[in-house]
């Protein structure tokens, strides 16, 4: 029982990871949260649907279009909404960032109504395995999401654009002097962080429906994991979410089922009260 | 902006040359109208006391602040309308006071990033190696985290850095701050080398004793305004100037 | 039309009141409440209890705005060491706890179906209509002194000091502790107010239940300081009468095209509020009207620590 909660709550916590890394790539780039993760989700998600069902290609094509998408997207908003205001301070960027994820979310909801849709996969029987469920998007979620830490840790660590990213994180002025251009870093994180959030929707709308709260949903667990690790900490935002996820598991032992999201907000306030730096993060937040 | 060379008559033996040069964050002005002009193959050092924005004016200079007004021509080529990243591929170096290495990120890759994003000013092997020779201590490097090195091994690096983008000048803010006075020599002998190199020095420096020596030019910064530019040599026997600049810092 | 009148503008009367709470902690403060709604809604259901177990207006309201100020104070308290961004997650935590609250205790709260019945101060005005008139009046009053309050805010020491940190990170730095205090308190005093609309909305419509505050009135409520000038009192009237005349207006949108369904309606008027929010941000960040404020000479001067 207390394993299979375990197993359950990591798979939760993989789906949560790509969010988290995603806030956490565009902080440590952009200095300010992005509260549009909620509505990048659901459109990502919706994204994938609309060739997966009504086009009718198949889910991992769906999904790379998905995250090709929402990159798009994401591009338009650096530029319309988030440049503009780039001197303006992370208070305006946030709340500007809110108002995106209501567009986001409800040109969704404006396009396909709050029903819920369903991605178009045969469903499987779980395997059992030593006394364990699994289920055969547990599978596929485990493997594309370490498929894309991997990809993306390749990325920070031994390419170009990943020393650019990480120097820009460290400190912005001195890139500039390094002749390193922050816009083009920036245009870049977004692309990534698009892709990871889009891959993320896509294995929600599997675990569960698509509908145009999805996103809103993972908004909490999301920051909760990304707080956890520390912004701007990319493996500690991965940590952050696995805790995240078997916690929320866990805690149907002790409180109703109903009440799972709160672990995040508790998560969060723990974190600040004891740890404001977070598990892994190499900075301290300021104040 | 504008790469026209325009010839001018005026800085015929300036390698860096700043006319009325104003800066300042938001509304308020902290450089007021500064003009300079640092010599070619000279060490020219920036004093003056705490707050009169000799590091606005070189942040200035790197391309990080947009000046309010005046302009900054660098071998003859004006660099006002420029932003920070350009200017390195322009030869400008610049060293910051603090946080002038990027602490995360390895000893190695720190180097690396030296020359990585600037086009065209790679170094040869050998001039790496020559440039990296001045600078024993890196020796350390590596997977190293920048941030764990000693205050004098993260100014030697940062130093290296500048260098190895090949810059016509090289601005120093304060490099000898934080280092015990016998690092303070060895740095201050380092920059006279880089300059006997070829590459024109605007070095901020407190430490007036330890500058002064390798230094040929000095620039007296008061409340954003030149006091007093003259040669260095002159200034050592001068003591208006000592009067000047102790009386104003305290 | 009358009474279609008073409605709208007793509605317009709490909208300006939770806009007036947002101001104080948004405007003035810098502080991003995205959890308005979760206090709003504690107000509210806080106010219908106590009035539904019989206590008189007066105590239900105090009651309300004491709870509610105390998890506000809570709430900043618990982000106070770190940058503001933090707040925001926080209360926007603190949101989805008090709507989880509301939907499963039912014991409490009526669950999903709500609190019907609750009994409602008003003014007992002759004509036809007159409690409702009467109540509107109560709002006015109300209104009239959130008014009152946060405008002396704004214009004392105080309101000087939270303008100063709010645009200056550096002054925030240096004036450290009192800061913190100060601003607990702000974000309270703006807790307290958002009760007061709840407890309004509570006893506007005698029935409350968890559909009537999601985190659209949030937007709303953004949207109105926004329009309205942040850190702008006069402004913030003017802007929560005109985003709640919009709402409302826009009502009548479908008797008029009737291709577009009512949950379509809804979306678009959200994907409008957001649009407008960014739009305001990027182009007019002072808002309709202008944030009052002395020179900035007329400041006493921070010392900034010597940058070295
Ligand atoms: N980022 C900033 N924003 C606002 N004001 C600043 C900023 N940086 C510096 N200042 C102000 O500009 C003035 C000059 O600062 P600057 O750092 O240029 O002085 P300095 O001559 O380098 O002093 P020091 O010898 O202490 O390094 C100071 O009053 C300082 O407070
Ligand atoms: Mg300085």
């Amino acid at each position: 029982m207390i394993a299979q909660l375990v197993l359950n709550g990591l798979v939760t916590g993989m789906v949560v990871a790509l969010g988290a890394v995603a806030l956490t790539l565009t902080y440590s780039i952009l200095k300010f949260p992005n509260f549009a993760v909620g509505g990048m989700i659901t459109l990502g998600a919706y994204i994938a649907w609309l060739v997966n069902v009504p086009l009718g290609l198949p889910l991992p094509g769906a999904a790379v279009l998905a995250a090709i998408g929402l990159a798009a997207v994401m591009l338009a908003a650096d530029r319309f909404v988030f440049r503009p205001l780039r001197d303006r301070g992370a208070i305006t960027l946030l709340v500007a960032a809110m108002g995106l994820s209501l567009i986001l979310e409800n040109i969704c909801r404006l396009a396909f109504g709050n029903v819920a849709r369903n991605f178009d996969v045969d469903p499987e029987r779980p395997w059992r395995v030593s006394g364990l469920r699994i289920h055969p998007e547990q599978v596929t979620t485990a493997v594309v999401t370490v498929a894309a830490m991997a990809g993306l840790w390749l990325v920070l660590r031994h390419t170009r654009l990943g020393r650019a990213m990480r120097a820009v994180a460290d400190n912005p002025d001195l890139a500039a002097v390094r002749g390193i251009d922050r816009d083009r870093v920036t245009r870049r994180t977004w692309v990534l962080a698009a892709a990871l959030v889009a891959l993320s929707g896509v294995l929600i709308g599997m675990d569960r429906a698509i509908d145009p709260l999805m996103g809103w949903a993972y908004i909490i667990p999301v920051f909760a994991a990304a707080i956890l690790g520390g912004l701007g900490s990319p493996g500690g935002a991965v940590l952050g979410a696995l805790l995240i996820g078997v916690a929320q598991e866990l805690s149907v032992l002790v409180i109703e089922p109903n009440y799972r999201q709160v672990v995040g907000f508790v998560a969060i306030a723990l974190v600040l009260l004891a740890r404001p730096r977070g598990l892994l993060g190499v900075e301290e937040i300021r104040r | 902006m504008s790469s026209d060379v325009t010839s001018n008559p005026l800085v015929s033996d300036a390698a860096l040359e700043v006319r009325g040069l104003r800066l300042g964050y938001g509304a308020t002005e902290i450089v007021k109208g500064v003009d300079i002009a640092a010599r070619r193959g000279a060490v020219t050092t920036i004093i003056g006391p705490n707050g009169s924005g000799k590091s606005t004016l070189i942040r200035g200079l790197a391309g990080l602040l947009r000046p309010l007004g005046g302009s900054i021509w660098l071998e003859g080529r004006d660099l006002t309308a420029l932003p920070a990243v350009r200017r390195v591929a322009e030869g400008v170096g610049y060293v910051p006071q603090e946080a002038n290495i990027f602490r995360n990120l390895g000893v190695a890759e720190n180097l690396r990033l030296a020359t990585e994003f600037v086009p065209g000013r790679q170094s040869s092997a050998r001039e790496r190696d020559e440039i990296l020779a001045l600078f024993p201590d890196l020796a350390v490097r590596g997977a190293l985290a920048a941030g764990r090195l000693s205050g004098g091994q993260r100014q030697m690096l940062a130093m290296a850095c500048a260098l190895l983008a090949r810059p016509s000048i090289l601005l120093l803010d304060e490099p000898s701050a934080g280092l015990s006075p016998r690092l303070v020599a060895e740095t201050m002998q380092t920059v006279r080398e880089v300059c006997d190199r070829g590459v024109s020095i605007l070095m901020i420096e407190q430490n007036v004793a330890a500058a002064l020596p390798v230094s040929d030019q000095v620039v007296v910064l008061v409340a954003g305004r030149v006091r007093l530019q003259s040669a260095a040599d002159r200034l050592l026997v001068d003591h208006n100037l000592h009067r000047l600049y102790l009386g104003e810092a305290a | 039309m009358i009474a279609f009148l008073v409605t709208i503008l007793t509605l317009v009367a709490i909208a300006a009141i939770l806009a007036l709470a947002l101001n104080l902690q948004w405007g003035l403060c810098g502080m991003v409440n995205f959890g308005l709604v979760g206090f709003f809604a504690l107000g509210a259901y806080a106010a219908a209890l106590l009035s539904l177990a019989g206590a008189g207006p007066a105590l239900a309201l105090l009651g309300a705005m004491v709870i509610t100020a105390a998890c506000g104070a809570a709430v900043a308290a618990l982000s106070h060491r770190l940058a503001e961004e933090y707040l925001a997650i926080v209360t926007l935590g603190f949101g989805e706890v008090v709507r989880l609250t509301l939907l499963n205790e039912s014991w409490l709260t009526g669950g999903a179906l709500g609190l019907p019945g609750i009994p409602s101060p008003t003014l007992r005005l002759p004509g036809p209509g007159g409690e409702h008139v009467g109540f509107l009046v109560l709002c006015l009053i109300a209104l009239a002194l959130a008014y009152l309050v946060v405008e002396r805010l704004a214009r004392a020491p105080f309101g000087r000091l939270m303008r100063a940190v709010r645009d200056d990170d550096v002054v925030a730095a240096t004036l450290g502790k009192d800061v913190v205090r100060v601003r607990i308190a702000a974000f309270a005093i703006g807790c307290a107010l958002l009760a007061l609309g709840g407890a309004l909305h509570a006893w506007h419509f005698g029935y409350i239940d968890p559909s009537q505050f999601t985190p659209i009135v949030t937007a709303y409520a953004f949207m109105a300081v926004i329009a309205g000038g942040r850190g702008s009192n006069p402004g913030i009237l003017v802007g929560a009468g005109v985003v709640m005349l919009l709402i409302e207006g826009s009502r009548f949108l479908k008797d008029v095209v009737d291709f577009v369904a009512a949950d379509q309606l809804a979306a678009l008027r959200l994907i409008l509020i957001g649009a407008g929010l960014i739009l305001f941000l990027i182009y007019r960040p002072q808002g309709l009207g202008r944030e009052y404020r002395r020179s900035a000479a007329s400041f006493p001067t921070v010392p900034a620590p010597a940058s070295s």
